[in-house]
This record gives structure tokens, C-alpha cells and sequence, in this order.
């Protein structure tokens, strides 16, 4: 296998509806207050021009992945897929990769007390099926393939993508629509109450 | 053990969308969308997936209670089944011998039994099977019904439209049809179509829109009025529908329209005029794959009624009626599109103030038993005797007007309401005040056949079946009325010949290709061999104008020679069937409104200025109320997963306006109802400062302020209702949500 997943976002379809975060939240039995996918809010202008943006955040799988960096057990691997996972066995809950991602996608499980986050819903792929949240998705703003598919190639050349990249950590999360101005105002996904 | 993928139909909220259960071991894993549904394409909401929360929430009612206190005491003992079916049938059965049964009310919240209740309170002798629709889209469908008269429900052709002009509709969010509207707009929207949507508050539907226009409340139909007139002033117009298709010639269009101008229009909606203006045109030339869209920012009013047909005149005047990418329906109920098995009991002659509102002649001969807020106020003036309220899946102290307030006072009166049964999952508002509660199933354990206006404009039908047992002795609707039937009388027993639900619905399921079998498989049966629903008034019937028993008049209309019926219009030298109105076209003028009414109350698509808004004070605002994505108006807030998203509802203001009142961000304020008798209503709530909203308006969400329904639900946010009164459109007979005129104040 050569070629790697690659997820589009198109912000310019997404409801805001929350179907994706849900649908991860009951194929993974995420805990409450925890969170593998959620959707942001983000609103900009001045009254009557007034944006609503819509963002669904997980992890961007990143190429370059801070998390695996700061493992001291090696259990953050990155798959030939390209997906980042985090072993469960080897994983021993020092939480030292929760603090590293930038995007605030990775917590620790309050049973197991291990890191856990998306995993771009590897045993449903394995099984021929989309992930969870791009299965569900109403405006079929989540996309979800290997980079040499050609819906994928047309899209990113025709479609004006960008990353949500506050590091250099090159994401294979893709989004389209994601201005500066909003894209500086998401928050980092475990962090959302905290944070507001 | 294996996972069992197990069609069945949501019912989480009202879109009714095909699903999939996923069990293993008799516990359910994953609710996901089933893609034979030909609306939702296999996609399912936030609010779907969560009803596995709904399922298994903690506090759900397992067992038969009596109260042993006094009402609303919330003491209660366990009863049998036996006990109770007893006890409630030896009030029906005097009820019955006594030649009284219109003293038994059914009310209901959601009913899709399609027909089960009803054949119920027949088979009983009561016309008051009295629902929620005044209070959801009663003006809406009046419109329709007596506009076009096949249906009373719209259902665009989105995915082929080029112009979606929005009225107030938050689809993106709430709306019956929700995910098979979003998933085809936004679909529409890549291939380049535009939506503009008027709404007080940017929705998400506003955010999603090419624009969003901040509308004052209760002006939509004088702005889609004033596109009208541009419309008509600038010839951009469709003659010829116009002329062959609706009750007015153009002229008297023309003439009718010539009032509303664009800068009438921004002087009471805020809409400028330039923009209207723009829209008109942009609309027309979109036309015929332009469409307008409604929901309650457009009829939740006072003069929804006439917005609503307003809005729907665009339509008329561009000719996209019917037509592909434009304002399409389907004729007839698709509720009834497999007719229940017999026999069936007759209809009751009776009729009572709560069906049939003596105020509302216009709603009663058009929407008999359908006004809502007219209910409470009813049985508080003693305008009908109620002995036995049969309450099932309603939850009216929680989401009615003056619920919290007004209704459950009622409600905890045993000399307005001697005998309260309740049936309901979990231990709702409703329950509370309830005398016997009998435990309801959930939509994941029980049976029926269920389907909605489809987008793909086919019919289809589906399957809701138990993907789990009730647990508990929770028991199908259908089984409790079965059970109640038979031990009322014989003569109600014959209409419920049945052994339990499921008995019932192979029989209902015969009627369909493939019967239950293939339903239990796959959830849904769609007649592919059927065309779209395109045109439906050019429709031909089976007369011709040669035909020796039929005869035509100098309008058109074809009848039978025999006895006048009225069985089409001729068109293009055929009998075709045209619109289900008296002469068979578009209603732009409703004689009937003036008899009916003997009030001033106009004949034509007209503006009423909202009384209560004239006039309005400088720290006068107007309260308006709004649905979340993940959210229905009374029955999620237990579902954790839900929750989680949106747990509490703060009221929106406008920047501007909290700077005038001292208000900041976790600081609460007052609001205060304006000119009520009595006491003010007045609610103290938390702040959310956006520019999303327009500067006159509140908006609060509804969903929260339970007091009871259980631990995740309860005590959580504000209930807005005892705020707003219970003000009926005196025309359509639906409750006027968003009118209420409101104070505000700092809390010191």
C-alpha cells in the first residue's frame, strides 16, 4: 500500500449539525465531556454581516505528529496508512502526548486511564466502510480516501484546501474554507469549555 | 454473538428517518441511517444516534402507577396492568352508558400511529382527538390546503432548484424533513444555487445561506409581498400561469399588488428596499426552478396565516408550482398512502367547542380538531366538560404557552379534569398531574408503518419495529389501546380485532408489495415505478371533453352532468385534474374566509400589522423562540449525548442592547412580559451577547426549563413559556410563538 488517507472538509457545506461528533461519540463510546470528533462554532462581522463557520475538529493525523515525539513507550505509531494510532497495550498513561498535541485531540480515557483519540475509525476502513463521521455526514462535507483517488486529487486542485496547522506538523486533514480569522479562533478539541 | 442490523424508523423527532439498529446480546450498539430511505439517503442526525441515550435513560417509567397523593403530589404506587386497564375502562365504560363520550379527550403530542388513534377515539364516540398542530404549523397548512387544496404540506424540489428563497424556515437545524432537505439544499448549493433566508436570529440555516436578511418579526408577508409587487411592476411575471391557473385575472393582480412597495416594506420589516428589489428579480429569473421555503418565523405569528400565503403567491406569480427545481407537492396524505385494515369505526357526529372552536369557523370547516392553544382556555372557562383526559406522548405543562403556568394549573384542577391517564416513557411533565400513568414503549420497541412527504417526490413507506423488547412492562401504544378497547365494550372491541401490535401491523402490512417480510428486511418499500410528482394539477384524469356525462362552464371546470361534482379542468382540449380547490386553480382569492368570518378579515393575501407591536416602546423588545440542531422543543433534554453539545439556553442579545441595560457576558438580566393581566410573567436569564441577532429581538431556545423528566433533563436552563401567552392567528387558528412583547430590565 502506497498511498495514504487523506480527509476533506468542506466548510462551505457543513450544517454545524453535529451527526459526525455523534456518530463518533457512539462507534467509539467516547465518554461524556470527552471527545475524538467534535464541531466548533466560530462567528465573525459585525451586525447585519455576521459569518457562522462550522468546523469539524479530530485529529489532523498529522504528518509530522508532536505526539509521537514525546512518547517515552513508542506507542504512538504512524500506520503506513498514514493514520497516527495510539496502542492500547503499550500505551502506560503518562499523558505526555495530550499536552504535546496541538489541536487538544488526544484524552486520557477515565476507565483505562490511557490516551485515546480518532484513529480515522481503522476497524470500520478495515472492513470496507467509511468512518463514522463521513458515513453519517447530511451534506457529505467529510470525504474520506486515499490521496491518489481521483475525487480526492480534483477536489484538492480545484477546491482551494488549506491546513489547520498551528505548528508545522502537515495534517492529513484537509479543509476547505478555513479562513485565518476563524481558523485563529478554534479552540483545541478536549479544551472547548475551558477554553471559552 | 453476531451483530443484528435491524431496520427501523426514527423517531427521535419528527423527520422519521430510516435507520439501522445495531444489537448484539439484545442491547443496542449503534443507531445508523438506513440508505433505502429515499429522504435521508442513509444519513442520520445527531438526535437519531442519541436515541440510544433515550433508551437508556435511568428514569424511565417501567411499570402502571396510580397516584397516592394528591395530585401533582408525586407520590405513587405500582399497579398492574390488570388494575389499571380496569380502572380506566369503568370510567370509559359509564362514559359510553351514559351517552357522554365526548367527554373523553384524547390529547397527543406525536401521534404517528397514522390512524390508530383516531379508529380509538371513533370506535369511542369522542371527536376530541386533539393534537399539537395549532401549536406547530396549523397557519402553514391552512394555507396550503385551502391555496392548492391536495395537500397541505410543501415539498420543494430542492436538489433541482436554482433560487431557494427562505422564509423563517431553520431546515438546516429543526424541520419536518430536515436531513433529506439539508442533504439535497447543499447539494443544490454546489451546483450553484443561491439561499437567501430571512430570520430574526442567524440560524444555522442564515449562516449556511448565500445571505442572511434580519427581519423584524411578523413582516415576512409584507415582504414577500412587496416582491410581489416588484414582480408584477417590472412584467416578470409567468401570464400565463397567472391567467389560466389562479382565481384573479392579471389585472386584478396587478392592481392588488400596487400597495405594497419595496419602501413600505423596509419601513416595517428593516429589509431595504434595494434588497427586495434584487431578490425579486433574482427570483423571477431563477423561475421556474425557484422555490420558496416556510416555517414558523413565517406563520408563528398572529397574521402567519396571510404571511404564509403570501409567501406562496411568489410562487404563483413566477409559475413555479410543480414544476422541476421549483415549489413542488405531493397531493394527497402520505400518511394514509396504505390505508389501515377494517373494519373501521365511523366518524362521531358529535362536535365540541375543544374540536370544533366556535371562534375558528374558517379552521373548522377547513382543519377540524387541529387549534391547540384554544384547549386550555377552553376547559378553564368550562366552554367543554372534559371527565377523562387521555394523554399520550404529550407533554403540554413542559412546551404549550403558559404551559408551566396556566396549563398545568388547569391540569392539577379535578374539577376541570376529573380523571387524568397518562401515557408516557419517561416521567414527564405531563406525568406528573396525572392520575394513572401507564409505561409507553419507546420508538425503539414498537411497531408501525410510518413515511413523510419524500424529496424524491415518490411514495414510499417504511417500517418502525422493535429492535429491542419494552423493558420493564412497557407496552406498545397499539397494544395499550387494543387492551383498553377490548375491555371497554364489545362494540368497541370489534374495531380491535387484533392480538397485539405486531398482529395488527402484518395485517396494516398486506397492502404493500411484499408485505412485512420484506419490510422487517429492509425497512422500506419505495414504488420506483412511479414518476415524480412533477405537474400534478396537469395530471389528466380519466374523462375526456367528448364524454356524453360530462360538461364544462365558461371557467373551465369539468363536472359531471349527473350530479355537478366536480371532477377536473379542461386544459389543451383534455380534462385535466388541476388544483383540489372549488374551481379547480389557485386560490389568490378565499370568498369563503368572508362568510365564514364575520369580521373584517380579508378575502386576499394580505399584510395585518401585529396589533401588539404598534406602537412599540424604545425598551420594547420582541421574544422570539428557536430550535438547536440537537434538540427537539421538549423530549432530548435526557439524552446525555446531547446534552453534552447543548446543555442550557441562555437568551441572545444583540450587543447594542445589553450595552443600554448595563448587561455583560455571565451576567443575569430580566425579562418582562408587557400588558399582561395580573402579574407579569417575568423570567431571569443569562445573557448570550452576539451580533447574530437582530437588535429588537430576544431569542431563547426551547428544550429546557424541565422540572421534572428525569435526572439528565431536569432543572437545567429556563422554560420561556410562562412568557408567552396563548394567542391564536384568529384566521389559521395556530399559536402566534413569536409575537410576545417583552421588557427588559437589570438584575441587581
Amino acid at each position: 500500500m502506497n498511498s495514504k488517507y487523506t480527509m476533506l472538509i468542506d466548510l462551505d457545506s457543513c450544517s454545524g449539525c453535529h451527526a459526525c461528533s455523534v456518530a463518533c461519540k457512539a462507534e467509539h463510546q467516547v465518554p461524556i465531556g470527552k471527545n475524538r470528533h467534535t464541531v466548533q462554532y466560530v462567528e465573525n462581522g459585525e451586525f447585519p454581516h455576521v459569518t457562522r463557520n462550522f468546523i469539524p475538529t479530530l485529529c489532523q493525523h498529522c504528518t509530522d505528529a508532536p505526539c509521537m515525539e514525546v512518547c517515552a513507550v513508542s506507542a504512538i505509531t504512524i500506520k503506513e496508512s498514514g493514520a497516527i494510532v495510539i496502542d492500547q497495550e503499550q500505551c502506560i498513561g503518562t499523558s505526555a502526548c495530550v499536552d504535546a498535541c496541538p489541536y487538544g485531540a488526544i484524552y486520557m480515557d477515565p476507565t483505562s486511564f490511557k490516551a485515546m483519540k480518532c484513529d480515522f475509525c481503522e476497524s470500520r476502513v478495515e472492513g470496507g466502510e467509511l468512518p463514522a463521521c463521513a458515513a453519517t455526514c447530511p451534506t457529505d462535507a467529510i470525504q474520506f480516501a486515499f490521496e491518489d483517488d481521483p475525487k480526492i486529487q480534483q477536489a484538492l486542485e480545484k477546491g482551494k484546501y488549506t491546513r489547520w496547522e498551528p505548528e508545522s506538523t502537515q495534517p492529513r486533514v484537509w479543509y476547505k474554507g478555513l479562513d485565518h480569522q476563524t481558523e485563529s479562533k478554534l479552540k483545541r478539541i478536549n479544551h472547548l469549555r475551558e477554553e471559552k | 454473538m453476531a451483530v443484528k442490523h435491524i431496520p427501523t424508523m426514527c423517531l427521535n423527532c419528527s423527520t422519521v428517518c430510516g435507520m439501522i439498529a445495531k444489537v448484539e446480546d439484545g442491547e443496542i450498539r449503534k443507531l445508523e441511517g438506513n440508505s433505502l430511505d429515499p429522504n435521508s439517503g442513509g444519513k442520520l442526525c445527531a438526535k437519531g444516534q442519541a436515541a440510544i441515550n433515550m433508551v437508556e435513560d435511568p428514569d424511565r417509567i417501567l411499570y402502571p402507577m396510580r397516584r397516592s397523593g394528591p395530585r401533582g403530589s408525586g407520590k405513587w404506587e405500582r399497579i398492574s396492568w390488570d388494575e389499571a386497564i380496569k380502572a380506566i375502562t369503568q370510567q370509559f365504560r359509564t362514559l359510553r352508558k351514559q351517552k357522554r363520550p365526548e367527554e373523553m379527550v384524547l390529547l397527543y403530542g406525536r401521534d404517528r400511529t397514522n390512524g390508530f388513534l383516531e379508529r380509538f377515539t371513533h370506535a369511542f364516540g369522542t371527536p376530541n382527538k386533539l393534537g399539537h398542530r395549532g401549536l406547530c404549523s396549523l397557519n402553514k397548512r391552512m394555507a396550503i390546503r385551502t391555496v392548492i387544496g391536495d395537500t397541505d404540506w410543501d415539498t420543494p424540489d430542492f436538489s433541482n432548484s436554482h433560487y431557494i428563497l427562505n422564509f423563517g424556515s431553520n431546515f438546516y437545524e429543526a424541520h419536518q424533513g430536515h436531513v433529506g432537505m439539508l442533504a439535497r439544499v447543499s447539494e443544490a448549493k454546489r451546483n450553484g444555487a443561491r439561499l437567501v433566508t430571512f430570520d430574526v436570529r442567524l440560524s444555522n440555516t442564515a449562516a449556511q445561506s448565500d445571505e442572511w436578511l434580519p427581519i423584524f418579526p411578523g413582516t415576512d408577508g409584507l415582504v414577500a409581498l412587496a416582491i410581489g409587487h416588484v414582480i408584477l411592476r417590472d412584467r416578470l411575471q409567468n401570464d400565463h400561469f397567472i391567467q389560466y391557473w389562479t382565481n384573479a385575472s392579471l389585472n386584478e393582480w396587478k392592481a392588488y399588488y400596487q400597495l405594497y412597495t419595496p419602501e413600505w416594506a423596509e419601513q416595517e420589516s428593516g429589509i431595504p428596499a434595494i434588497k427586495i428589489e434584487e431578490i425579486a428579480h433574482a427570483f423571477a429569473s431563477a423561475a421556474p426552478r425557484a422555490t420558496t421555503i416556510t416555517n414558523r418565523g413565517t406563520h408563528a405569528h398572529k397574521n402567519g396565516f396571510y404571511n404564509e400565503w403570501a409567501v406562496l403567491c411568489l410562487n404563483a406569480l413566477v409559475g413555479s408550482i410543480g414544476e422541476k427545481g421549483g415549489w413542488c407537492y405531493i397531493p394527497g396524505d402520505v400518511n394514509l398512502s396504505v390505508p389501515q385494515p377494517g373494519p373501521l369505526p365511523p366518524k362521531p357526529r358529535v362536535q365540541t367547542e375543544l374540536s370544533h372552536p366556535t371562534e375558528l369557523p374558517f379552521v373548522n370547516q377547513v382543519y377540524p380538531r387541529a387549534a391547540s392553544s384554544t384547549i386550555f382556555p377552553y376547559i378553564a372557562q368550562k366552554k367543554a366538560s372534559v371527565d377523562t383526559l387521555l394523554s399520550y406522548y404529550v407533554n403540554a405543562p413542559m412546551s404549550w404557552p403558559e404551559g408551566p403556568t396556566f396549563v398545568r394549573d388547569v391540569l392539577l384542577d379535578e374539577d376541570l379534569i376529573p380523571f387524568h391517564v397518562v401515557i408516557d416513557a419517561f416521567h414527564s411533565e405531563m406525568v406528573e398531574v396525572a392520575d394513572y400513568v401507564l409505561p409507553d414503549a419507546t420508538f425503539l420497541e414498537k411497531w408501525d408503518l410510518d413515511a413523510r412527504n419524500s424529496y424524491e417526490l415518490r411514495p414510499y413507506v417504511g417500517l418502525r419495529q422493535p429492535v429491542i423488547p419494552p423493558p420493564g412492562e412497557c407496552k406498545d401504544i397499539r397494544d395499550i389501546l387494543i387492551a383498553l378497547a377490548k375491555e371497554t365494550d364489545e362494540e368497541m372491541a370489534k374495531y380491535f380485532s387484533y392480538d397485539n401490535a405486531e398482529h395488527f401491523i402484518r395485517v396494516w402490512a398486506e397492502a404493500i408489495p411484499g408485505g412485512l417480510e420484506q419490510l422487517e428486511e429492509n425497512g422500506i418499500w419505495e414504488d420506483k415505478s412511479q414518476p415524480k410528482a412533477y405537474m400534478p394539477y396537469l395530471q389528466k384524469t380519466t374523462y375526456s371533453t367528448s364524454d356524453s356525462d360530462v360538461k364544462t362552464d365558461d371557467k373551465g371546470i369539468a363536472r359531471l352532468i349527473e350530479n355537478d361534482q366536480v371532477i377536473g379542468r379542461q386544459w389543451n382540449g383534455e380534462i385535466v385534474k388541476g388544483f383540489s380547490t372549488p374551481d379547480r386553480r389557485f386560490q389568490f382569492k378565499l370568498p369563503q374566509i368572508g362568510q365564514l368570518l364575520k369580521s373584517d378579515a380579508p378575502i386576499t393575501p394580505v399584510y395585518r400589522p401585529i396589533k401588539e407591536h404598534k406602537h412599540l416602546g424604545k425598551n420594547e423588545y420582541i421574544l422570539t423562540t428557536f430550535k438547536w440542531n440537537v434538540h427537539t422543543q421538549s423530549r432530548t433534554a435526557n439524552q446525555l449525548w446531547l446534552t453534552e453539545i447543548v446543555g442550557e439556553n441562555p437568551c441572545w442579545i444583540h450587543p447594542r442592547t445589553a450595552e443600554l441595560y448595563g448587561i455583560e457576558e455571565a451576567q443575569d438580566f430580566k425579562i418582562l412580559a408587557r400588558g399582561r393581566e395580573g402579574e407579569s410573567p417575568y423570567m431571569i436569564v443569562k445573557p448570550v451577547i452576539t451580533e447574530a441577532i437582530h437588535p429588537r429581538v430576544l431569542a431563547i431556545s426551547a428544550s429546557f426549563g424541565h422540572w421534572q423528566y428525569g435526572r439528565t433533563a431536569k432543572n437545567k436552563g429556563y422554560n420561556p413559556n410562562p412568557m408567552i401567552p396563548n394567542w391564536t392567528d384568529d384566521v389559521g387558528g395556530g399559536q402566534s410563538w413569536n409575537d410576545t412583547v417583552v421588557l427588559i430590565e437589570q438584575v441587581t
